[in-house]
């Protein structure tokens, strides 16, 4: 089986080792994501406002060439695969609105007639996690894990893109498990922790550090205190702001434990080549932490 | 004598404060105790089959219950011991969560008082007699009292269960408070066309007797036999000829306020008092009419064509029996003019909840237009206070009553449905919607009608130029306030009505600290009072809406129809008994009698008359006022014999 | 300043409307429970807790709302939205009053100007989604 994938801005730079992982992980599992052609920015983030359809059309055009690739893929669901939170919710969200509002689709499918694109509302997005959970399957993971995760106590950050709102929650907004399946599935140890949805800061990191950092000392802290050694995340800008924010902190914050995209993990468990993982893109070394429970390096 | 003793723990309410095993091991070593045990809930069913199984195989003759207050269980526990053989009167209960494990904290003093207590009620019960019940006739018709929803609805149910009944309303028609709203909530339903077509059917039914223009002026008698006397006002138009043309009305020189329209537009003398008024026949007001001695005018008079009007028509007394009372004499609002801060009613545009909603009705005296009292000018901006003199024990009525929120957000959400440009602020401090379809109800007015809800009592209304200048806080915004309204509505709260007043003490009913009726229990008998016979619904015992007064009226007739459904029922049996030959004859007793039970009459000794005092049995309650009272112990009440209280005295001062 | 004189008039309800156009909230749905400024990850660095700010919109309050710095401080996670009680998107209505900054009044917002070392560093995502809630792009 094959996914139409849209990378979106981030994966194609600070987060190649997302992307590769995600790309080997995918074609090991039989969901082999293939790059849409011509994609652009997902339109992030999406807009609130009732009246702005002009940022709108960026989202929309991704979907109707989506919807093209998808037919060329041939043995491909009428979906796009994204690796970010917030393509992710601003692609499902659009999706959604232009679905119930076909007067405001018109008007958008009007602009993008200058590409001659049309977006006829077929499409469904997913992000990848869905894809693993609904297409793949747990057992299935689990059934390529060559390396189980032993010793790692794995705290599942979902960040708030991924449960809010409604129309672009992949599971339940106050008590999802998704991410947990995958962390049992690969042999980890799950971490019960409470501040698994509570933001990052997001867009913030911007011009006003000082909120993520009062989010990331929060986030970081409680996910210690639970006993986490590690945490995975779903979202480039998550991973950032958790992932940097916690160097640049250094003198408060000792200790600092890795973060990981999801699939990261994924590619180390199912004996992936490690050059997909691109730890040098990862501002704390994760290496460390791997080589001490012997995960590095180690087939079976 | 055998005495069993049975010693409840209640659950934990008992044995939380009282060793309830010590207690009946203590018991046992009392005199003519054969038993006594401990059990988890004496009143279940394993309970009193313990209580059966001794009786019967310990051959007990008296059996004490150490339990709950008798107000609760001892119907319960007479039956048990009834259905073995004894007498019911012999069953003696002991209060130990009341009277001690609810009261103190320390087990040990309360085992202490528990076991006293115990040990007096022993040596009462050993002196204690079979009574007899007394059973008197009924008569098969019942009285209602107060003609609003409340009355109007007992009345129907109770005509509708086949029996006779009589409704009494104090005012020229029934209908009450509810024939002056225009809409009711949550559903705003017109309260006329939900309300009329009950008042119609109780002028109607030939079971319902109704005197209008009338009030209950004396009571006597007992459950089952009430003699009442009711004054019915001259109406000085006959009801039955009256053809309601209305042609008096033009001619009548005299100009009143309308009391219907809460005096915010005139009337004559001769009027009706609303279109659908019950009985339907126009009436003359004595105090303004020019006709009436001296005859000065008699316009009215001259062009009525049936000839209805008589100046001459006199006060009339009716005396009748009933069987049962229902009481339903609703309520007032709280004076304006006790709300100094908010103007005292001195500010024409401060208005209560009642005036608006008589300005927003179609048949109200702007026709629906929503012009202002002072200026006539229309409504634009209109503030709703809540809780105007309600939840303020320091001033004003300690209590909530209930209704205010739910008839606030419905002005506020009418007036912006007449009046879409305009505005309506309610000031709250809490928002109370407990009923079926009240949240959505006030979600609704929020939502759809954009009334805004600040939080925040007003402290001070000020006349300021032709509006009115609202002092107020938001307390979420941590501010305070002011605005200026063109009107402003007082949500003033539920009183006692002077009728609930009256007929309580005519009828000799407890009412509660805050003058409403009392109920014999606030849950389980909320329609019953303490006089046994005489019911209670709506308003009269506290603040309820409208679906609550008329499930509550119809339980009021249940209970009524369940008296005067039976040929006989038993009154009484502890009752007051006279001594004779003790009795001097001094009358203390007469006068202490709250019942008017006792009477002096003459009797014969030693070939000499003397006054002795004599206890009607049928309208003697057991009070015990005039045992107490007697200055020669000539007096004594069955089942409370000076003998046996002081054994339990002397018992407890043993210990 | 803990005074305020309540009107409804043109500007009050203008400034109201505006927002729940933009919004595509009913406002005067908020009963006040406080449950949005409850939940909110960021309250404690805002000037006003959102329940507030929801309020001042409902009186009409232009000037209180956009002193405040509350709708800059909201990141946009929506916890409030999805579990408000009476079902308002109250990321929306932050929103909206951001919009309503840029679109009628963008001389009040403070330029910012970011060091290139900076935007560099920082990744696309979040200089994109920062550029379209705080600027006019």
């Amino acid at each position: 089986m094959k996914n139409s994938y849209f990378p979106g801005c981030n994966l194609k730079t600070e987060a190649k080792g997302f992307e590769e992982s995600a790309i080997a992980v995918s074609k090991a599992l039989d969901a082999e994501l293939v790059e849409m052609p011509e994609w652009n920015c997902c339109g992030t983030v999406q807009t609130m406002t009732t009246d702005n359809l002009m940022r709108r059309i960026a989202p929309v055009r991704v979907l109707s060439r989506a919807s093209k690739h998808v037919k060329e893929l041939k043995d491909s669901q009428n979906q796009v695969t994204t690796l970010c939170s917030m393509c992710n919710s601003t692609l499902k969200i659009v999706n959604a609105e232009v679905k119930e509002n076909p007067n405001d689709l018109e008007k958008i499918n009007f602009q993008l007639e200058n590409d001659e694109l049309i977006y006829e509302g077929d499409m469904e997005v997913k992000h990848f996690l869905e894809i693993l959970r609904d297409d793949v399957g747990y057992e299935n993971i689990a059934k390529k894990v060559t390396n189980p995760l032993e010793g790692m106590n794995i705290a599942s950050y979902y960040g708030c893109m991924l449960l809010h709102p409604d129309k672009a929650k992949i599971d339940d907004e106050e008590m999802p498990t998704v991410m947990e399946s995958i962390v049992l599935s690969l042999g980890a140890e799950v971490v019960d922790w409470p501040y698994f949805k509570q933001c990052c800061g997001s867009y913030h990191i911007v011009d006003r550090d000082d909120i993520v950092n009062s989010q990331v000392t929060k986030i970081i802290r409680n996910a210690k205190k639970t006993g986490a050694n590690a945490l995975i995340v779903a979202c480039p800008l998550c991973a950032y702001n958790l992932d940097n924010q916690q160097l640049e902190m250094q003198g408060v914050e000792k200790d600092p434990i890795p973060i990981f995209y999801f699939t990261q993990l994924m590619a180390i468990a199912m004996g992936l080549p490690q050059k997909v993982n691109h730890f040098e893109d990862n501002h704390i070394n994760p290496e460390p932490l791997l080589k001490e429970l012997g995960l590095l390096g180690k087939k079976k | 004598m055998r005495i069993g003793v049975y010693v409840c723990e209640c659950g934990k309410n008992i044995s939380a404060t009282v060793d309830t095993e010590k207690v009946a091991e203590y018991a046992k070593s009392l005199p003519n105790v054969a038993s006594s045990r401990v059990y988890k809930y004496m009143c279940a069913d394993p309970g009193q089959e313990i209580i059966k199984k001794d009786i019967e195989e310990l051959k007990l003759d008296k059996v004490i219950v150490a339990a709950c207050s008798p107000r609760m269980h001892e119907p319960t526990f007479r039956a048990v011991i009834e259905d073995k053989g004894l007498n019911p009167y012999t069953l003696e209960i002991v209060n130990i969560r009341e009277q001690v494990s609810w009261v103190h904290d320390d087990k040990k003093k309360g085992t202490k008082k528990a076991k006293s207590l115990v040990k007096s009620s022993v040596m009462r019960s050993a002196l204690m007699e079979p009574l007899d019940r007394k059973r008197v006739g009924v008569t098969h018709k019942a009285l209602v009292i107060g003609a609003g929803i409340a009355g109007i609805q007992a009345a129907l149910d109770i005509a509708g269960s086949g029996y006779q009944v009589t409704l009494v309303e104090k005012s020229s028609s029934i209908g009450g408070k509810m024939a002056q709203l225009d809409k009711t909530f949550p559903t705003l339903d017109c309260s006329a066309c939900i309300l009329s077509p009950k008042m119609v059917e109780v002028g109607r039914n030939p079971n319902i007797t109704l005197i209008a223009n009338a009030e209950v002026e004396q009571v006597d008698g007992y459950v089952g036999n009430f003699k009442v006397k009711i004054k019915k006002r001259p109406r000085y138009v006959i009801e039955d000829k009256c053809t309601m043309c209305d042609d008096c009305v033009p001619v009548c020189p005299v100009i009143v306020h309308d009391e219907y329209n809460e005096n915010l537009s005139p009337r004559k003398a001769i009027y009706i008092a609303f279109p659908q008024a019950i009985p339907a026949s126009y009436i003359i007001d004595p105090d303004d009419c020019l006709g009436i001695d001296p005859l000065i005018c008699s316009k009215c008079k001259d062009v009525c064509g049936p000839e209805a009007i008589d100046f001459d028509m006199k006060p009339e007394i009716i005396e009748d029996e009933f069987g049962a009372i229902v009481v339903a004499t609703g309520f007032e609002t709280y004076p304006i003019e006790n709300l100094g801060e908010y103007g005292a009613g001195n500010i024409p545009d401060v208005i209560t909840g009642l005036e608006f909603e008589r300005l927003i009705s179609p048949g109200g005296p702007s026709t629906g237009d929503l012009r202002r009292p002072s200026d006539g000018k229309l409504i634009k901006n209109v503030v709703f206070i809540h809780c105007a003199g309600s939840r303020d024990p320091a001033k004003h009525l300690p209590y909530c009553s209930k209704i205010c929120c739910m008839y606030s957000t419905k002005q506020a959400l009418m007036f912006k449905n007449e009046v879409r440009d305009g505005t309506a602020v309610n000031f709250y401090i809490d928002i109370r919607t407990g009923g079926k379809d009240y949240e959505e109800f006030y979600q609704r007015a929020a939502e759809e009608a954009k009334v805004v809800y600040i939080r925040g009592k007003v402290s001070e209304l000020i006349q300021d130029g032709a509006e009115i200048l609202v002092k107020g806080v938001n307390t979420l915004t941590a501010e305070t306030v002011e605005l200026h309204a063109d009107v402003v509505v007082l949500a003033t709260g539920i009183i006692p009505s002077q009728g609930t007043k009256d007929i309580a003490s005519v009828l000799r009913l407890s009412l509660g600290i805050n003058g409403f009726i009392k109920e014999a229990h606030p849950k389980l008998k909320p329609v019953e009072t303490s006089i046994t016979g005489v019911f209670v619904a709506g308003c009269a015992t506290g603040p309820k809406d409208i679906p609550e007064t008329v499930s509550q009226a119809g339980r009021a007739a249940v209970r009524a129809c369940n008296i005067i459904a039976q040929d006989e029922i038993e009154v009484e049996a502890t009752i007051a008994h006279v001594d004779e030959i003790l009795c001097r004859g001094c009358g203390i007793c007469v006068g202490t009698c709250p019942y008017s039970a006792i009477t002096l009459i003459d009797t014969k000794r030693f070939g000499n008359i003397y006054k002795v005092a004599s206890v009607n049995e049928a309208l003697c309650k057991g009070c015990g006022s005039c045992a107490a009272a007697c200055l020669n112990s000539a007096i004594n009440q069955f089942g409370f014999e000076d003998k046996q209280i002081l054994a339990m005295i002397q018992a407890l001062g043993e210990e | 300043m803990s005074y305020d004189y309540i009107e409804f008039g043109e500007t009050e309800k203008e400034f109201t409307s505006k927002i729940e156009e933009i919004s595509g909230q009913n406002i005067f749905s908020c009963y006040q429970c406080g449950k949005c400024s409850a939940g909110c990850a960021f309250s404690n660095l805002m000037e006003k807790t959102i329940n507030h700010t929801i309020q001042l919109v409902q009186l009409g309050k232009k000037e209180k709302v956009l002193q405040s710095n509350t709708h800059w401080v909201c990141a946009s996670c929506l916890t409030c939205t999805v579990r408000c009680p009476r079902e308002i998107d109250v990321a929306a209505v932050m929103e909206a009053i951001r919009e309503y900054t840029l679109r009628y009044e963008p001389e009040t917002i403070e330029r910012l100007d970011l060091p290139e070392e900076l935007l560099k560093k920082i990744p696309n995502i979040a200089l994109v989604g920062s550029f379209r809630k705080k600027s006019e792009l």
